[in-house]
């Protein structure tokens, strides 16, 4: 089975506990700090997988960034399961999985908005009502700023980029110039 | 194409004029993973099956996986600065290439793009590289000979025009060979020659382009390359691009000529492909679908129907549109598409000498139809053929075996689908027999039905005698005293396999086949030592060119050989049996 395969599985149980234990958000957000720290750390990597490092070592380890980190125990359990299991690679997978279900359980979409200045409040408000209308759902907008843009906003909901920078339509211009 | 200064600005201002158009919309994914030229996608919601994908830098890559979270994507170039979280913006172009007339005597790329540098294609014509082949209802069966100009395969093998015949044999047997002098003898015959190359190397590319340039075959052949040093993706696609530039031709009433080279190279490009893709491996690690592979690609291979129409005096038809019905409401095909176009412009200008002549019989049922011939034409109704039906797209795939292995799995595939093959052997190239056909195992399975009829009249007992030589041969060999008639029927044999040889880039015009392959089966050449056949061949054509010039027409244009033919080949056989001095011995 492929690594997005299980990592789906994994994260559907997750989201059913989040939901039974009313702690969707907070579960979702540590499984994401710590699919990052696992990312990010080649030696957390080189410890958790390596199997010359006894299990109850490698689990001390993990309590220790657990306590640290001031996980829930659900959280916890988790990590421990995935190391037991030898599926600790599954981890950023599955964190982006669950953050996709549990979105979808809470209704809402992660919209991201990049601009070359800082944009006005009273802008970003009028651009996420104009989102939710467009999707329907609650939007959690994130902003950026880009200087490389030059002038204009691209706004990126899901999959969708809504591309309205100068910088795009010179590039876009300069292709066609040079194919016509 | 040069562009004058006003038109650059004319240009310019009308960028300008849209540059505060609507925001740009595109739909996105990021690079979960990316190795061996293969890059595993997320997002990209609502993507299609060989769609292209474009990554950062310019770079391509055709949509193959579509999975439950991820996209497999194949990168059409360099992947190395591709890297994971890069975005991959969708296109919503399937894989498409350039086609058109623009395109004859060019080298390109699988995607289309010339590598010759004689500057851009110009063409305002794309077309998609998977098309669904014609159907049933679009063809007609194969009926016009597709000539290679060399003997032994339009005798005994004849391929037609819209069949599919497979070239195969091991490394270094001529296969090439075989496909380049046909392209050779294409000249002036109104096909335009496709020849895709896969796998091979550079070198032998060029070669191949440097020799059809030599002998003015350029003029109507285009050459796909996608060269050993190519990814795989391209080298898998690179069939495709070719066919679907013949298919332009095909679809516009034209022949077309496409050959691949080869298509066991284009089978291990799509395995690796598809290993990469973690689609099952099966037989010699080969996916399930590489079958259907060859077999989708070489179905598009078609003699298209010809569309009959009757039309009012001066009504063009609209060119290649089904939708169009003539005069009669109808839009007549298959084989008999002309008579019942004929048959409807007679029951529209005389409708009741139409009832009378379906109800006559015999003979006057042919006076009537001669009298509703002539009242067709004193009407203001015309018989009027589309002038973009009847084409043909014949295909010529190449495989190679591994030392004469023709039931590995790819070799027995596409014998499977082809209409036939030629069997090239190591064994006969090397005893001197060139092009080595084993004419014993190679077989057309339409082609007959496309042969002059002077051609199949003759072809016939060469087939015969060949046989029979082949399993007096064998028996031969054991015995040390040969009954008179076994002797001469072994002379005969050898004979008829020496006029089967035939020179590198020489092919032969129909008539001069006939005119050798008559005077083999016939028995004219009996008398001559085996060894001073071939110049016994060549001075022979001059003698004829010499004696009676017009038989070569008569015999091109009267098709069959009738008893005049016969007795003027006969009359110039003998006189020039009697001057030919074979070569004596010192």
């Amino acid at each position: 089975m492929s690594i997005e395969t299980v990592a789906s599985r994994y994260a559907h149980a997750l989201l059913e506990i989040g939901v039974e234990t009313n702690s969707l958000q907070p579960i979702t957000e540590q499984m994401a700090e710590l699919a990052k720290a696992y990312q990010t750390s080649a030696e957390l990597r080189a410890v958790i997988s390596n199997p010359l490092v006894s299990l109850a070592d490698r689990e001390a380890v993990l309590t220790d960034i657990c306590a640290k980190m001031g996980v829930l125990p659900v959280v916890k359990n988790t990590l421990r399961m995935l190391v037991q299991r030898k599926r600790m690679a599954i981890l950023p997978a599955m964190s982006r999985s669950l953050r996709k279900l549990a979105d979808e359980h809470a209704k809402v979409v992660r919209a991201e908005v990049s601009s070359a200045k800082a944009l006005s409040d009273d802008y970003v408000r009028r651009l996420q009502s104009e989102i939710e209308k467009l999707t329907g759902r609650k939007v959690l907008l994130e902003r950026k700023v880009d200087p490389a843009l030059i002038a204009g906003v691209v706004t990126r909901v899901g999959d969708l980029v809504i591309d309205g920078s100068l910088r795009t339509r010179l590039v876009d211009l300069k292709a066609q110039l040079l194919s016509s | 194409m040069q562009l004058r200064a006003e038109e650059i600005s004319q240009i310019i201002k009308k960028q300008i004029q849209n540059f505060d158009k609507a925001a740009l919309v595109t739909e996105t994914g990021t690079v979960l993973s990316v190795g061996d030229g293969i890059a595993r996608v997320y997002g990209l919601q609502g993507v299609m099956t060989s769609e292209l994908v474009e990554f950062p830098g310019e770079l391509f890559g055709m949509v193959l996986n579509l999975e439950q979270d991820n996209v497999g994507v194949a990168i059409f170039g360099e992947a190395t600065h591709v890297k994971e979280g890069d975005t991959v913006k969708r296109t919503g172009r399937i894989a498409d290439v350039p086609v058109g007339e623009a395109l004859v005597g060019r080298v390109v790329n699988a995607l289309g793009q010339p590598i010759d540098g004689k500057g851009p294609i110009d063409t305002p014509h794309r077309r998609r590289i998977e098309i669904k082949a014609p159907g049933i209802i679009q063809r007609q069966s194969v009926k016009e000979p597709l000539q290679t100009g060399l003997k032994a395969i339009d005798s005994l093998i004849p391929i037609g025009r819209g069949q599919r015949e497979l070239i195969i044999g091991d490394r270094q047997t001529g296969k090439t060979a075989v496909a380049v002098d046909t392209i050779i003898n294409q000249k002036g015959q109104d096909v335009y020659c496709f020849y895709v190359a896969i796998g091979q190397k550079q070198s032998t590319v060029a070669q191949v382009v440097d020799k059809l340039t030599h002998h003015g075959a350029m003029e109507y052949t285009t050459v796909v390359v996608a060269s050993a040093s190519e990814l795989a993706p391209l080298q898998f696609i690179a069939p495709y691009s070719g066919c679907t530039m013949g298919e332009y031709f095909r679809d516009s009433g034209r022949h077309a000529l496409c050959i691949y080279d080869d298509l066991s190279k284009q089978a291990v490009a799509y395995r690796q492909l598809s290993l990469l893709l973690r689609r099952p491996p099966g037989r010699e690690a080969f996916p399930g679908d590489v079958f259907y592979l060859h077999s989708r690609l070489l179905e598009r291979a078609a003699k298209i129907s010809e569309r009959w129409f009757v039309v009012k005096k001066g009504v063009t038809i609209p060119k290649g549109d089904v939708t169009f019905r003539g005069a009669d409401g109808e839009m007549h095909v298959g084989p008999y598409a002309k008579q019942e176009a004929v048959e409807g412009g007679w029951k529209l200008a005389d409708a009741e000498g139409f009832k009378a002549w379906e109800a006559a019989k015999g003979d006057d049922k042919k006076k009537l139809e001669k009298d509703l011939d002539k009242k067709l034409e004193g009407s203001d109704f015309v018989i009027e053929r589309d002038p973009f039906s009847g084409g043909s797209l014949t295909a010529l795939p190449v495989i190679e075996t591994q030392a004469g292995d023709v039931s590995a799995y790819i070799p027995t595939n596409v014998i499977s689908i082809t209409d036939g093959q030629m069997f090239l052997e190591a064994d006969l190239f090397y005893s001197g027999q060139r092009p080595a056909l084993n004419v014993g195992i190679s077989v057309s399975r339409v082609g007959g039905n496309a042969q002059i009829k002077a051609m199949k009249q003759i072809a016939g007992s060469l087939r015969i005698d060949l046989a029979q030589y082949r399993e007096m041969a064998a028996f031969a060999q054991f015995a040390s005293d040969l009954d008179a008639a076994t002797r001469k029927q072994l002379d005969r044999g050898a004979r008829l396999t020496e006029i089967l040889k035939q020179g590198q880039y020489v092919p032969l015009a129909i008539e001069k086949q006939i005119a050798i392959i008559f005077a083999g089966t016939q028995g004219f050449l009996d008398p001559f030592p085996v060894s001073s056949l071939s110049r016994y061949e060549k001075e022979m054509y001059d003698y004829i060119d010499a004696q009676d010039k017009g038989i070569w027409e008569d015999i091109r244009t009267r098709k069959a050989l009738d008893d005049d033919l016969r007795g003027r080949l006969k009359k110039l056989l003998t006189e020039f049996g009697k001057k030919f001095v074979p070569e004596t011995k010192d």
